[in-house]
């Protein structure tokens, strides 16, 4: 039997213990802190000081706005408005293809890099790393790459969004697979069904739900993604932000931005919307 | 053991020596078996004595470390591919947890019975053909569930869905059907139904049925032969009337039947 004393010694060794951690653990934390600062150049004097220059780029972005010529004044700020909607719509329209192609082929992919589904191990070996690889670079780097390849233009932007979003993806839809319940896919695998008709049949309407949901919420990365490709010429809304901060055209600047914002803003509301409608759908029935 | 296949008088099945190990636990250890066409077996025994692994190693869904298993002079277990996939077909499974798609309609889930049967393309988009449909919806209807033909899987009671694996089962057009504790999730009233179903199919059809049972009541009522398991070897081959207090000694370590339905 252990007495009260025993068990009042025993916390008070592992209290000293875990404090003793503790404090190992905040004191690594704050000289790695400094350490890296360091390496970094991160000089907390100079962000002080250079503060206001922060602040006087956003002043300067402001425009002239008064009440009694408000009009003239708005069709000034947006005197490019009709450009930057098509520019805009462009961004929307890489997005949605990219993320339709993204989808696409992290589906078919899915089922191959999921452990308990794939059709053999080495092909979910290279299906993993090819998820892996494709989401590991950055979206920037491979419009980098596909401008130079294919030319100035939103076909750039598709595919470097749609790579992107394919190994994101890929590797959430693969762990949601392996979550799938195994009964009804080896009931359609007892009825002598082909991998593909097993995976479509037996594993697939479990996963649609949550597959649907992600690719929403990629979507609306994809929206954010692609109105910053412009920068690199892969089309859309950027190549205008760009030239505009580069021109030192502040209020085209905020022009542009309260325009992005507020699509954006949107499009995620009305994405998130969805999302639950699908999601919410799924779990009652599954409850019922 | 081909001599045996080439005989005329040889049986359907032949099963001899299987083996299957996971890890260190012998889940077969040396199963030999014969089966007429058109016979009714219910296997029966303890759980884990090995008859789940026996009808997967049957339908070939898990391949056996070693022994032969032929069937009509085939080597089933050499079979690979499309061969593999259509011996599949023949041999219908039923599981005790159904194993249906919840998230799909009853009939979609009947008509996945038909795949083997199907060119892959049309089939990944849902495509069947109208007799795909007939069938599945005149196996149905001889289940008396036409009228869930419609309805989501997961919408249907056990004894609904049990009815149901059946329809997917009868559309594979099997020659065999291998029922995994069929009835084990059920109460007695849906037991009743499925195990009339399954009787059914063997009288009708001619089909050879093969049932994985935990109730040696059941299995007396509607099958004439048991097969009974214990620590994966076959330690009864015969006919139901023949499992007398002793023989269930044997099996199940005691003659009670109620302590026997409590330990399976």
């Amino acid at each position: 039997m252990t007495s009260v004393d025993q068990v009042q010694a025993a916390w008070a060794v592992q209290r000293r213990q875990r404090r003793g951690q503790t404090a190992l653990v905040l004191v690594a934390m704050v000289v790695a802190t400094l350490i890296s600062a360091n390496l970094g150049e991160v000089d907390l004097v100079r962000l002080w000081d250079r503060s206001d220059r922060l602040f006087n780029y956003f002043a300067r972005m402001v425009p002239t706005l008064a009440w009694e010529t408000l009009g003239t004044d708005l069709a000034r700020w947006y005197r490019r408005g009709s450009v930057w909607l098509r520019e805009l719509g462009i961004t929307f329209l890489i997005a949605i293809y990219a993320t339709f192609f993204g989808m696409l082929f992290a589906v078919l992919g899915a089922f191959v890099a999921a452990r308990p589904l794939a059709p053999a191990p080495w092909a979910c070996w290279a299906m993993r790393r090819l998820f892996e690889f494709a989401r590991t670079v950055p979206e920037l780097v491979f419009a980098v790459l596909f401008v130079f390849s294919f030319g100035i233009g939103p076909l750039a932007g598709v595919l470097a969004i749609g790579l992107h979003s394919m190994g994101a993806l890929g590797k959430l839809y693969s762990e949601v697979a392996e979550n799938a319940d195994p009964d009804p896919v080896r009931g359609v695998r007892a009825t002598g069904a082909s991998w593909p008709q097993i995976m479509r049949y037996g594993a697939l309407p479990q996963v649609a739900p949550a597959f649907l949901s992600y690719g929403l919420l990629r979507f609306e990365i994809n929206v954010r993604a692609a109105s910053v490709l412009g920068f690199v010429g892969a089309g859309g809304i950027g190549q205008e932000l760009y030239t505009a901060i580069k021109s030192f055209a502040y209020t085209d600047i905020s022009a542009i931005a309260i325009m992005l914002i507020v699509s954006v803003a949107l499009i995620d509301m009305i994405s998130e919307r969805l999302r639950h409608r699908i999601i919410g759908a799924a779990s009652l029935r599954a409850s019922a | 053991m081909t001599d045996a296949a080439t005989t005329p008088s040889s049986p359907f099945l032949r099963l001899e020596g299987i083996t299957k190990t996971y890890g260190s636990a012998r889940a077969l250890d040396g199963v030999s078996l014969e089966v007429a066409a058109g016979e009714m077996v219910a296997v029966i025994g303890r759980s884990g004595a090995g008859k789940s692994t026996l009808l997967t190693v049957i339908n070939r869904l898990i391949d056996p470390d070693g022994g032969s298993f032929i069937c009509e002079g085939r080597d089933v277990l050499a079979l690979r591919g499309r061969n593999l996939r259509d011996w599949r077909r023949q041999c219908a499974m039923v599981f005790q947890r159904f194993n249906l798609v919840a998230r799909l309609p009853v009939l979609t889930n009947v008509m996945t019975g038909r795949l083997a049967l199907r060119p892959l393309i049309p089939s990944l988009f849902g495509i069947f053909t109208e007799e795909d449909r007939a069938a599945a919806i005149e196996a149905l209807v001889a289940l008396d569930m036409g009228a869930q033909a419609l309805k989501r899987a997961d919408e249907l009671s056990g004894g609904q869905q049990q009815r149901v694996a059946i329809a997917r089962a009868m559309v594979q057009e099997p020659r065999i059907v291998l029922a995994d504790e069929p009835v084990a999730s059920l109460d007695p009233r849906n037991s009743e139904a499925v195990m009339d179903a399954l009787s059914k199919i063997n009288r009708e059809h001619g089909i050879t049925v093969l049932i994985n049972l935990h109730s040696v009541a059941l299995a007396r009522a509607y099958c004439p032969r048991a097969v009974a398991m214990s620590a994966g070897r076959v330690v009864y081959d015969g006919p139901t009337d023949g499992l007398t207090p002793q023989v269930l000694e044997r099996i199940y370590g005691t003659a009670d039947l109620d302590a026997i339905e409590d330990a399976a």
